[in-house]
């Protein structure tokens, strides 16, 4: 237990290093939460002039793609905010040889990993997305239950997980092959696929986006059952809890198998 | 003119050194073409009528594949981050004084960089696209020489439109004289090109005044009005017309960028120089 209390003292003491460097050039930090707000302001104006135009896409309406739009941010910010230092790691710092000093110390790599960088940007998308639930869920007539709280709960906290599992299994190639940054980006981008509704999609893709890179599970699911209750709740969470157990277990598995082979540069 | 072949080769060079991103890029582009095409289909299922704004599904379709390659090739430039990497470790200094001009010499790099790019990535696909497009009948090519017109009014729209995008980079790379945000600038410098030029969406789907306004704008000629000079949707005396305005406008950039710049070099503070 007192381990456990020593971790959390450990990271909590990172993370406001981190911020405290971040604050430094406080101009950075203010244009990059903009950059990050236009970026899903230009999205959503692009979806929006995009359905203007027909009546509904597949039964699903403006305000229902709206909330769909904003959901898709919620686990990713979570994931955004605590776990942005694996770019660096699979782009440039493996390849830089740069992360020496994480394995010199009696603390977990991936734990130091995850610990050093706090992005607030991510508070841009948290914005976003939460107006985005709140304006088009109330617009949406939602018929709220428990069970369907629960489930968006659990696809917020368990996704996050989710997404930093498939980021942590992309980034570890990169002790092998020096730069798996681009691994990363093409999972990641995945995540584009479920701002529209999974329906449109053929059924190989939508087995992909459910079963082998589950933001499908994380995100299409809980909002097609939050608008139209045709999943069980009890089910669906789950099924992403157990997918969050096991990507995680997985993904730390093979980030300990590659950091063996982690080598500093010569220079 | 010939002493800035030097960095248009050293763009192209620094260019290849990155294969890897660019195969990654195919990749990348191939999904995400993949997803838009599964949604336009969606939409156009929807849709009352065959034509939404102007466009068809296959118009769509051809819109987007070379609009993609397009922005590739093109919507690319490293001069920002040149200009903060040399304000950083003081280098710039050493450039004030060289009896070139610090403006022509990135630009000449990022054409290096975007021809490197347009030979390995863009006229494959371009090439390969088109061959798909004009045998599914997507694009159809009435007369053979009036689409080489096109073709090479297109170059001279991409030209200009690769000026213009480094000329925007060039002055955001000016801003790092005042601040350090210089991942902040170039991110949200991307969307709002991105945006404004078409790259999201065709212009035509902005509604009303809001449309107006941004049809109005420069930033057209960035992404926009080359795709439609390539893709015959507009007559050859249209796109001399486009190819006109983007010359003026590169022209006002140019002129604002040089002000900036004289007013921004009185400002620099060299960190550790």
């Amino acid at each position: 237990m007192s381990e456990l209390k020593y971790y959390i003292k450990l990271y909590f003491t990172n993370m406001s290093r981190s911020m405290i460097a971040r604050m430094e050039f406080r101009n950075d930090f203010i244009i990059g939460i903009f950059g990050f707000f236009i970026q899903n302001v230009a999205a959503l104006l692009s979806l929006y002039f995009i359905i203007r135009n027909i009546p509904n896409l597949n039964g699903w309406n403006m305000y229902q793609m709206g909330f769909l739009y904003g959901f898709t941010m919620m686990p990713i910010a979570v994931d955004h905010l605590l776990t942005d230092e694996l770019w660096r790691l699979a782009y440039f710092r493996v390849k830089r040889g740069d992360l020496d000093n994480y394995f010199l110390r009696p603390v977990p790599v991936l734990f130091q990993v995850l610990s050093e960088t706090f992005q607030p940007e991510a508070f841009g998308e948290l914005i976003v997305g939460a107006v985005m639930l709140i304006m088009c869920g109330i617009k949406c007539h939602i018929n709220w239950t428990v069970s369907k709280v629960i489930v968006i709960l659990v696809a917020t906290f368990f996704g996050a997980f989710i997404v930093t599992a498939i980021k942590i299994l992309t980034a570890s190639p990169a002790f092998i092959i020096k730069r798996s940054g681009f691994i990363m980006q093409v999972f990641y981008n995945f995540r584009d696929y479920t701002r529209y509704p999974i329906g449109i999609y053929p059924k190989a893709i939508r087995i992909l986006l459910i079963a082998l890179v589950p933001f499908g599970l994380i995100i299409s699911l809980p909002v097609e059952n939050v608008m139209f209750e045709n999943y069980n709740g009890l089910v669906l969470c789950i099924a992403i809890i157990a997918a969050a157990v096991v990507s995680m277990t997985i993904a730390c598995f093979v980030w300990t198998a590659c950091a063996k082979r982690y080598e500093s540069t010569g220079s | 003119m010939k002493k800035y072949i030097p960095f248009f080769k050293a763009g192209m060079m620094e260019e290849m050194a990155y294969k890897t991103a660019i195969f990654s890029w195919l990749l990348i582009t191939i999904l995400q073409l993949t997803c838009i095409v599964f949604l336009w289909i969606a939409v156009y299922a929807n849709a009352a009528s065959p034509v939404i704004n102007g466009f068809t599904f296959k118009e769509m379709i051809v819109y987007f594949v070379v609009t993609n390659i397009f922005s590739f090739v093109c919507l690319e430039s490293s001069t920002l981050y040149d200009i903060n990497t040399e304000i950083k470790d003081g280098t710039i200094a050493i450039s004030f004084i060289k009896p070139i001009s610090y403006r022509f010499r990135f630009l000449f790099r990022c054409m290096g960089a975007c021809t490197c790019r347009l030979i390995i990535m863009g006229l494959p696909s371009l090439i390969i696209s088109f061959s798909l497009f004009i045998g599914l009948g997507y694009l159809k090519i009435e007369s053979v020489p009036v689409f080489i017109a096109h073709v090479l009014l297109f170059f001279v729209a991409m030209i200009l439109a690769v000026a213009m995008y480094d000329t925007i980079d060039y002055m955001c790379g000016v801003l790092c004289f005042y601040t350090t945000a210089a991942w902040g600038l170039n991110f949200s410098k991307g969307v709002l090109v991105g945006f404004f030029s078409g790259t999201l969406i065709p212009l035509a789907f902005f509604p009303g005044k809001f449309g107006k306004i941004v049809e109005a704008l420069p930033f057209k000629g960035l992404s926009q009005n080359p795709v439609f000079i390539l893709t015959l949707r507009v007559d050859l005396m249209t796109s001399v017309k486009y190819i006109i305005s983007s010359a003026i406008w590169l022209v006002i950039f140019s002129i604002l960028g040089k002000l900036l710049f004289n007013h921004a070099s009185k400002k620099v503070t060299v960190q550790g120089g």
